[in-house]
């Protein structure tokens, strides 16, 4: 059995139904050859489709659910290090994800240069505290990086993230150009497209996003959004249907963890904000496995209606939940 | 056994085809290189900081001071600047907001603040506009807890490291990562020098002058060029902020008043249809009684109560107009009908 995220045929999990399976091979052996692929794979457990409904190929780095523990954590707090600590021990403490010999990959938000009480990127004391679970956790090598929007020198200084999580022991990596390898994803949208290669090759993912306003995105930008920064090429060109191009991200990436930095909100203005006045302390984090019922959470957050918001509606009961009576939500705020 | 022996002949097909073709091959992970990290104190300068001489100072970044010229401001990057197709490499999806308005150009520097005057670098960034109404529209979308309103000038919105300001067809940026009560006074200072340079005026539109003035928040104006308030082609609207009472004291309370002609009875009476038709259907607005006709408020006009507020909507003429988040029924109707009685 393959560790998550190890790639031995080309993609986990990928879901080759009958029209993809005619895209990915034009000639008649190929097409067969697929097609068998594609029903040998449902039944390999560990490369199962999640759901039918969730076509495109997928990057499977979770680890498999266990009804002891909940999906969601929910937490108040006002110390990242303990609140992070006290949300990974109720979902069943960092070694139900990281096992000795990991090579794991972090991606906060260090999209923007601004400092953290803009709240435009992931908490770098968040961060550095997720680092060293992994590593007490036996993880080999920690990589933390994201490929950022504004200039990634600053970025990294001005986040704090680049000196925090080198100061707990990962690798920071700058997005450099030959990091980005163009990938196929199939997905509704993203067919192909240059991906950051140093998230993709890891055998865990942690996403660690930050909720916060999006003018784009019926206000909203979290997890799934997050998923952004491991695209290279110009991105705007998948701003006019931004939410399927979204879609398509989080079915490509299915994290081991997810974390949502809710300590402070930037309200208004984002994704880039810039002023101090655009946000609110919500001493708030979530923490769990499911991306999408983390965005809802997200959503109301930011006094948004979550069936209002298009990425969550295409998600929803594909990826994971909108609806979070259908999850293990432990709430503790 | 025979059917897992046809599994395998056909899955080794298609990993052979598979390569032969090139296709469906997994990615693989780039050699690893050196270098490319970042290690604090080391790496977290950039090395493309350029200070342009002062030729580089044009269009946009024409009002951009050079360095000195703004006692205690020495330039130490820039000007950069930034058209329509690469705006998206400063702000990535937020671009998308600034397009919608008739960007053109961003001009972007970094200034050194001298000692004593502020902790960290001010960022300038100067955004022109195709026209005048784009950047008014922009900074009224981005206005929000404007400090000192009682001795700034409406065109400029001072928050607590930042200063957000419009003349002419240019949108003035001003911040600092400092947040000390010194930064507001330093800030202040140096977005006023650099204002006064920006071309054109800061009068308002004629249009929001048929707007009521009575309770009208100082400095509220604005225009909002894209679809509004979840209703399609309800847009370009010239807008206004409303305190009539002591029920609405906090700004996130104000009422707003706004208008849009659309150039002729046809064309108005069409969208206010349209607008009818959404809210006809929508469960939210039913439940609250549906839509109540304004008897005597201009041509036509309807107020309907959501999950949140009462909101209103009617013609006169070629223009559509009406008010949101009216805390009371009579508010509602009489707002929009001083409303409809300027138009």
């Amino acid at each position: 059995m393959s560790k998550a995220g190890e790639v031995q045929s080309p993609y986990k999990g990928a879901d080759i139904n009958r029209r993809d399976f005619l895209k990915v091979g034009a000639g008649g052996v190929l097409a067969a050859g697929a097609l068998t692929a594609g029903a040998a794979a449902l039944y390999d457990r560990e490369n199962r489709p999640r759901d039918a409904e969730a076509r495109g190929l997928v990057r499977d780095y979770s680890v498999p659910d266990d009804p002891a523990y909940p999906q969601v954590v929910k937490i108040q707090g006002s110390d990242p290090e303990q609140t992070l600590t006290r949300a990974v021990e109720l979902m069943g403490g960092i070694r139900r994800f990281i096992e000795p010999g990991d090579r794991v990959a972090i991606k906060p938000n260090i999209g923007w240069d601004r400092v953290p009480k803009h709240a435009a990127n992931t908490n770098p004391l968040l961060v550095a505290a997720m680092v060293d679970l992994c590593l007490k956790a036996g993880a080999s090598e920690v990589i933390v990086t994201d490929a950022s929007c504004n200039d990634a020198n600053r970025a990294y200084k001005n986040s704090g993230i680049g000196e925090a999580a080198y100061n707990a022991g990962a690798r920071v990596l700058l997005p450099r150009k030959d990091r980005f390898t163009e990938m196929p994803l199939e997905g509704r949208l993203l067919k192909k497209w240059p991906i950051y290669t140093p998230l993709v090759f890891a055998d865990k993912v942690i996403n660690m996003a930050i909720c916060k306003h999006h003018n784009l995105t019926n206000g909203l930008t979290a997890c799934m959004k997050n998923w952004y920064g491991i695209l290279g090429g110009q991105r705007n060109l998948l701003h006019q249907d931004i939410h399927t191009s979204i879609f398509d991200l989080a079915n490509f990436m299915r994290p081991t963890l997810v974390v949502m930095d809710a300590l402070r909100v930037l309200v208004r203005n984002g994704p880039q904000g810039g002023s101090f006045a655009d946000t609110e302390v919500r001493n708030l984090l979530v923490v769990g496995t499911d991306q999408v019922a983390i965005d809802a959470i997200g959503a109301d957050i930011l006094h948004l209606d979550p069936r209002t918001v298009g990425f969550l509606k295409l998600a929803d009961g594909v990826l994971g939940h909108v609806d979070l009576s259908r999850v293990r939500l432990k709430d503790v705020t | 056994m025979m059917s897992r022996n046809l599994i395998f002949f056909v899955l080794a097909s298609l990993l052979l085809s598979a390569a032969a073709c090139g296709k469906g091959e997994a990615p693989k992970e780039p050699a690893p290189q050196g270098g490319g990290e970042f290690v604090p104190g080391q790496t977290d300068k950039p090395a493309s900081a350029v200070v342009a001489g002062d030729d580089a100072f044009k269009g946009a970044g024409v009002a951009l001071p050079r360095s000195g010229e703004v006692a205690g401001y020495t330039l130490t990057e820039g000007p950069e600047y930034f058209t329509k197709d690469k705006l998206f490499e400063v702000m990535d999806g937020a671009s998308d907001g600034y397009i919608a308005y008739g960007f053109l150009e961003l001009a972007k520097a970094v200034y050194k603040p001298a000692e004593g005057k502020l902790a960290e670098d001010v960022n300038v960034e100067i955004f022109k506009f195709d026209k005048k109404l784009g950047a008014l529209g922009k900074f009224a979308e981005e206005r929000s807890g404007c400090l000192k309103t009682d001795t700034l000038p409406a065109n400029m919105c001072l928050r607590a490291s930042d200063v957000l300001a419009w003349r002419g067809d240019f949108l003035l940026k001003v911040q600092t990562f400092d947040d000390s009560p010194a930064a507001e006074a330093a800030i202040t200072e140096l977005a006023q020098a650099i204002e006064k340079k920006l071309a054109g005026d800061a009068a308002l539109p004629e249009a929001l002058g048929k707007l009521p003035t009575a309770h009208r928040v100082q400095g509220s104006e604005g225009y909002k060029i894209r679809d509004s308030y979840g209703f399609t082609g309800l847009k370009e609207l010239f807008t206004a902020s409303y305190k009539p009472s002591e029920d609405y004291k906090e700004d996130a309370e104000a009422i707003t008043l706004f208008a849009v002609d659309k150039g002729s009875a046809a064309e108005a009476s069409k969208l206010l249809g349209e607008i009818k038709a959404t809210l006809e259907k929508d469960a939210s607005v039913t439940e609250k009684g549906g839509l109540k006709a304004l008897e005597g408020v201009g041509d036509q006009a309807f107020a309907y109560t959501d999950a949140l507020a009462t909101h209103t909507f009617g013609i006169k003429g070629g223009v559509v107009f009406g008010g949101r988040d009216f805390k009371k029924d009579e508010d509602a109707k009489q707002l929009t009908q001083t409303l409809a009685s300027g138009l």
